[in-house]
């Protein structure tokens, strides 16, 4: 198997700690300032939710369920020890938004919105991307992520 | 250190597994997966020519444009996005033009995207509820002035004729919608908070299409979300209360407020009963959302029906379907003597419509 690391560019890879540091810094702003925002104004995000087709149902539990796991896993990754399990979960999140997006552009007829202060004011297509954007940047994370403990730089010179 | 790589790589498929998995059952439990159609207890009379064919058709290349005029010779499209964009075309949709125009006196707006045209020649007009502004032009010079004064905010605003329109504002004394004339002779501003009636609220249950027919000289409302629609005369007195073919009285809507915003909102999966609807001459058209019990539910799926009712008795005409074009419904739909015109998505689609009387030609020349 090709190793993953090489198709990265060799920028990222040589300031890797700084780069880790940057994007779990990034979803840290990122959740926290998501999660304060609906916690903030809790009863129109439950409203919100309660208009979702897909979560209609749930809406009760998704609810508090998006912000306390949101602010789960800045604090995650807030600790070096779980920064790369908090990583893996800010996949999952990206990861799980992206799709719910996709699912209600592509099938719901009508799409409520539920997001926080300025996200609220982008559309659905730079919504998508943005998400898509984040993904991206914690898949990155993932494979630039290294322990402290292992010298750096040691493929760089392979 | 490979074996991390692969580690990471693993881990990181397990959970886009999961994260698909979760998302592929929360669409499967939702009403998304498995969408019901309300059967009504009605029946629909289709003419011959079940399914109109597209006679000409426009790629407009983006979903923006909406219908703003239409008359027997020429076509006019404006753009939600860009407000001051206009195009016209004949009847056979070509020679489109692109027109730019000019907004006197009128410096910036919030949100321009609600503004809407409407091009009635000789006349175009510009409405904008929330700033609110009323502008009026004359269709070749395309400069659009301020027109009529002590406007109120609006949600809805229809030409009756060059100095007077139909809007539908809110009426604080009455926590409700409500219609009202805005007209250059006095009183400039008569409502008639009498013809909207609202059940348990009088926001979504009353919501609707407003229209006017030129040829009959009546205003039409016709409700969303119930089976009925008002007919009043240019004075916005009521003449008749009629009703569509189904049989929701009810609107099935069900609201709640966001307390922060003091507004209020739909929770329920919107019942909307009548999706769309167009004015000509003697006939309202709808489009409606309901299945009937003589009707084929994959081809309800598949095409987008239009029931056609007398304005002046209130009776049910006859229905039809338009194809779903390229598989696109249609977002706006206007008619003209035989002509109906619609937008699916990004293309604009003439039809023909199957003999309808035209309209009573006393009345025509009464205009």
């Amino acid at each position: 198997m090709k190793r993953i690391i090489l198709a990265i560019p060799r920028f990222f890879v040589q300031k890797r700690t700084i780069v880790v540091e940057i994007i779990c810094y990034l979803f840290m702003f990122l959740f926290l300032y998501a999660a304060l925002n609906k916690l903030i104004d809790y009863q129109k995000f439950h409203v919100e939710l309660s208009k979702s087709i897909l979560l209609a149902k749930i809406a009760e539990g998704i609810a508090w369920g998006i912000p306390l796991a949101e602010i789960l896993v800045a604090v995650l990754l807030f600790i070096p020890r779980f920064r790369l399990t908090g990583l893996y979960a800010s996949f999952c999140l990206m990861f799980a938004f992206t799709g719910y997006i996709i699912i209600v552009l592509n099938f719901s007829p009508h799409v409520p919105c539920s997001c926080g202060g300025i996200l609220n004011n982008m559309g659905w297509t730079e919504h998508l991307i943005f998400n898509i954007g984040f993904t991206l940047l914690a898949i990155l994370g993932i494979f630039l992520y290294t322990d402290r403990k292992e010298p750096y730089g040691k493929y760089v010179m392979a | 250190m490979k074996n991390n790589e692969k580690k990471r790589l693993i881990l990181l498929l397990l959970s886009t597994l999961c994260i698909v998995l979760a998302l592929v059952s929360l669409y499967a439990l939702s009403p998304l997966s498995n969408r019901e159609i309300y059967r009504g207890s009605f029946s629909r009379d289709f003419i011959a020519e079940k399914t109109l064919t597209p006679q000409n058709v426009l790629d407009l290349g983006v979903n923006s444009y909406y219908i703003s005029g239409l008359t027997e010779d020429e076509v006019f499209l404006s753009n939600y996005t860009n407000p001051i964009h206009l195009v016209r075309m004949n009847r056979q949709l070509k020679d489109t033009q692109h027109i730019r125009l000019h907004l006197e006196e009128l410096d910036s707006v919030v949100s321009p995207k609600i503004f809407k045209t409407e091009v009635d020649p000789p006349y175009f007009y510009m409405t904008h509820g929330v700033h609110p502004a009323l502008m009026k032009g004359k269709v070749g010079e395309w400069r659009a002035r301020h027109h009529l004064s002590g406007l109120a905010f609006y949600t809805d605003a229809v030409s009756i004729d060059s100095s007077t329109f139909a809007i539908r504002y809110f009426s604080k004394s009455q926590q409700a919608y409500a219609l009202a004339l805005l007209q250059e002779k006095e009183p400039q501003f008569k409502p008639n908070t009498n013809i909207l009636r609202g059940q348990a609220e009088g926001m979504f249950s009353v919501s609707g299409m407003l229209h006017y027919s030129k040829e009959l000289q009546k205003v039409v409302y016709l409700y969303s979300y119930r089976n009925q629609f008002m007919v009043m005369d240019k004075e916005l007195n009521l003449l008749h209360r009629h009703n569509t073919l189904d049989t929701i009285s009810i609107a099935r809507v069900k609201v709640d407020k966001i307390e922060s915003d003091n507004s209020y909102t739909l929770t329920s999966q919107p019942a909307v009963t009548q999706k769309m609807s167009a004015v000509s001459g003697n006939y309202l058209f709808v489009q409606s959302a309901l299945l009937a019990k003589n009707e084929d539910k994959e081809e309800f799926k598949k095409k987008v029906v239009i029931d056609l009712y007398d304005i002046n008795t209130g009776d049910y005409q006859h229905s039809f379907y338009l194809p779903r074009y390229k598989n696109n419904s249609i977002k706006n739909f206007k008619v003209t003597e035989n002509r109906l015109l619609a937008i699916h998505d990004q293309y604009l689609v003439a039809y023909r419509l199957p003999d309808i009387p035209s309209p009573d030609p006393t009345i025509v020349k009464a205009k």
